[in-house]
């Protein structure tokens, strides 16, 4: 299918990307995930698979997959351009769709460079005044953001195959 | 006499030898003679012959020529020999012969014409044997006339008979529906006793927590069998203290709850006289809708959540319960309204409600599930009798595909839009029966999407689904006219729940019917459920199977349920108007009574409810459809 074919185009892609970015590497283990991937959540979504085959599911998982590049890429850019609030409203965008599939470190992330972008602190409750303090707080959180996000996508690619 | 002579084996049409008989030779011979002319002669035609005079014609011819002088006689041969008599009053012009003349006319007989007089002869067969055949013949058809008519009453009879029986047959289903509409509401009072029961058990296991606040037990306590948690004394956890200790906390309290649990285990199991006992509004609704603390801040809520999170993961969600990774407690109606309950204000609800659960295995509930198995429920989609078209509003496409596989699973016509503005436009030049409102969004953002549409649309719920739960934003929703809050990211119960509340309307049967069968599975649904909501700080529920429609009962907030309890209504409107149909269709009657088709025949039956149907609800017309099928023979 056409979509899988892109699909994995962009797996590769985005699995050179991630390779040359993260710097750990936990080995693949399921029972690992279970923190990071909310497997109760998760199953939802592959509840609705209508059999085996898993499109359903695939196709969501890809799809967040490409959205989740897309914003890390928006997000840097976003740091460059030192634009807080661009960046919180990327954060809170990807936050829901990791929510949604249980991604649950992912999600923190998301949630913590919102709140950061609009000023807070990482618990959303403090307030930051100082934006430099903000950014380098989103730097930092995007970091790890993404290599929670390498253990995850290295899950679901072992998962879907 | 003559007959008699003449007759000899009655055999009219036998004896060719003697061709015409002396009686017709007579008869000829009598008219030819003209000194009888004044008393009987030809008609003028010729074709018959008149007696003028009978007393004349009495007294002197008939003794000449017949040796009788009879004339009833003379009139009986004269039949015999097949002649007709006409009447002259019949003949416009009267009788041109007279008052009292006898007109006889035979075919053969003519004036002229000896020859034909051959041809006439005595009728078939004896002449006395025809009149008894004629007597006969009619005492036959007045036999067969009389088995005629006692077939007819007999079928009439049977027919009588199978309307009564048709009708007490009626009667006995009309009750058997009455009996179950009452089984069924009482089931339903069952139900709502037990739901009371289970509040008091919540209020009592509340109190218990607020006796143990500093213990802090984490959220979720991970293990199914409390027993196996080690009886260490709790550290006192602060929020911030996650990771640490939720088997701690949770042990620590289970020693102190030991005691309450196994009082509430009791309870539990006594259901029966407790059911009767105790009448106590259920103070849980009120918790079950609130779930955690919602009197300080959905702040907390989010530090509560991350706290039960991160307590949870080392029991790697070993419920099986799926921990709503945010603000995830499940759909509540959270109306500026409903008080909040203050004791969880901690937002420490570390009850775990589940080891009851296994504990009261007597009561047939189910047990949580095992650990590490991950329990795949099915997704049963309520019973619509129409699907309902619910409009989801969102941008994000991971979650709207999502939401929308949902709502199709749920067997709902599902549309789409990507922003409130594209929202607003579809509300207004369509119908909805719900919508889900993602609140930001690019163009136009849900809640001002929200105060559009209820400009020109007051009716259609709108649901907002968000993360931000706080208590600010949730008045803000309800002020800008949506309904209800379904947080994000959403639950399969929680869509689930938001459906039967809203759209409750357009299930079959108003989902009455299946109850009866899965009532036990219905009460392990409520207390696991209402349970997980204590344990987790309102956490999503587990994922069991869709509710029963009673359990929608249970959340929905106005306790009128009784008034719009369909038990009474609905199917005995049906039961009216589709029994008025079968009816006719039944008998044949063409007594067809009163119905909103307003059918007058049989023959028109279908037709007639074919134009009724519109006037009639959904239900009573599939009803009538199959009637209508049954008449059309």
């Amino acid at each position: 299918m056409p979509s899988k074919d892109t699909d994995t185009t962009a797996r590769k892609e985005t699995a050179a990307v991630e390779k040359s970015e993260s710097s750990e590497r936990a080995p693949f283990d399921r029972n690992e995930k279970s923190d990071r991937i909310d497997f109760g959540t998760f199953e939802q979504i592959l509840e609705m698979d209508d059999d085996d085959d898993r499109e359903f599911s695939r196709a969501i998982v890809w799809g967040f997959m490409d959205q989740a590049q897309e914003t890390f890429t928006a997000m840097r850019e976003s740091i460059e351009k030192e634009d807080l609030e661009r960046l919180s409203s990327l954060g809170h965008f990807l936050k829901g769709s990791s929510a949604t599939l249980g991604l649950t470190t992912v999600k923190e992330y998301c949630e913590k460079i919102q709140h950061l972008g609009s000023g807070r602190d990482e618990t959303g409750h403090a307030d930051i005044d100082n934006p430099k303090v903000s950014l380098a707080g989103i730097k930092s959180a995007l970091d790890e953001m993404k290599k929670e996000y390498a253990h995850v996508h290295r899950y679901f690619t072992g998962y879907y195959n | 006499m003559e007959g008699n002579s003449s007759g000899g084996g009655g055999t009219g049409g036998g004896s060719a030898a003697s061709s015409s008989s002396d009686f017709v030779r007579k008869l000829y011979k009598m008219l030819e003679d003209p000194t009888h002319r004044h008393t009987v002669r030809w008609s003028d035609a010729g074709d018959s012959f008149i007696v003028v005079d009978t007393n004349e014609f009495t007294r002197n011819i008939l003794p000449n020529h017949f040796k009788h002088s009879n004339f009833a006689s003379f009139v009986r041969q004269l039949n015999k020999y097949d002649f007709h008599k006409i009447r002259n009053n019949e003949e416009g012009g009267g009788s041109s012969y007279g008052h009292q003349t006898w007109e006889f006319k035979h075919p053969d007989f003519q004036m002229n014409n000896v020859d034909n007089l051959d041809n006439i002869r005595r009728k078939a067969p004896a002449p006395r044997k025809q009149p008894q055949q004629n007597e006969d013949g009619g005492v036959q058809q007045i036999e067969e006339l009389n088995s005629q008519v006692q077939e007819l009453s007999k079928v009439n009879q049977e027919m009588t008979n199978q309307v009564q029986r048709l009708a007490s047959d009626n009667h006995a289903v009309i009750q058997e529906l009455n009996t179950m509409q009452h089984v069924l509401q009482q089931h339903d009072e069952r139900v709502r006793i037990q739901e009371k029961v289970i509040n008091n058990i919540m209020v009592y296991l509340q109190k218990l927590d607020d006796e143990m606040k500093e213990m802090r037990p984490i959220g979720g306590v991970a293990s199914q069998h409390r027993h196996d948690n080690d009886g260490r004394p709790s550290a006192p956890v602060s929020p911030e203290d996650s990771v640490t200790g939720p088997a701690a906390g949770a042990s620590a309290s289970r020693e102190h709850l030991s005691t309450p649990l196994q009082r509430a285990q009791m309870l539990l199991n006594n259901h029966p006289e407790i059911l009767d006992a105790n009448p106590s509004i259920g103070r849980f609704r009120g918790l079950s809708q609130s779930g955690p603390s919602e009197t300080a801040d959905y702040n907390d809520f989010g530090a509560v959540n991350r706290l039960a999170q991160n307590g949870q993961r080392p029991a790697a969600l070993s419920n099986g319960i799926p921990t709503v990774p945010e603000d995830g407690s499940a759909t509540f109606a959270i109306s500026p309204g409903t008080t909040m309950v203050e004791p969880f204000s901690n937002g420490s609800l570390g009850y775990p409600m589940q080891p009851p659960h296994h504990e009261n295995g007597g009561l047939g509930i189910r047990g949580r599930p095992a650990p590490s198995r991950k329990r795949s429920t099915p997704f049963v989609p309520p019973n619509w009798q129409t699907p309902p078209r619910v409009l989801l509003v969102e941008d994000d496409p991971t979650c709207a595909r999502i939401g929308s596989k949902f709502l199709q699973t749920a067997e709902c016509s599902v549309d789409m839009a990507s922003n409130g503005l594209i929202a607003a436009n579809k509300l207004n030049s369509g119908k909805y029966d719900l919508v889900l409102m993602d609140i930001v969004m690019p163009q136009l953002d849900g809640v001002s999407a929200a105060s559009l549409v209820r400009q020109f649309d007051t009716t259609t719920p709108i649901i907002a689904m968000t993360s931000n739960i706080r208590r600010d934003d949730i008045n803000m929703y309800f002020n800008h006219g949506m309904n209800d809050v379904l947080p994000k990211p959403f639950t399969k119960e929680g869509l689930l729940n938001m459906l039967e509340k809203y759209l409750s309307h357009l299930k079959a049967n108003e989902g009455q019917i299946p109850t009866q069968l899965n009532f036990n599975e219905h009460d392990n649904r409520i207390i696991e459920d209402q349970g997980n909501i204590m344990v987790k700080g309102g956490l999503k529920y587990s994922q069991s199977p869709s509710k029963s429609p009673q359990g929608t009962v249970l959340y929905r907030r106005p306790p009128a349920d009784a008034g719009e309890d369909p038990i009474g209504e609905t199917p005995s409107a049906v039961e009216d108007t589709a029994y008025a149909n079968i009816i006719p269709g039944y008998l044949g009657d063409s007594t067809a009574p009163r119905a909103p088709g307003a059918f007058s025949s049989p023959g028109t039956l279908s037709h007639g409810v074919r134009r009724g149907a519109s006037e009639i609800d959904d239900s009573q017309q599939q009803l009538m459809g199959l009637d209508s099928k049954k008449t059309r023979y």
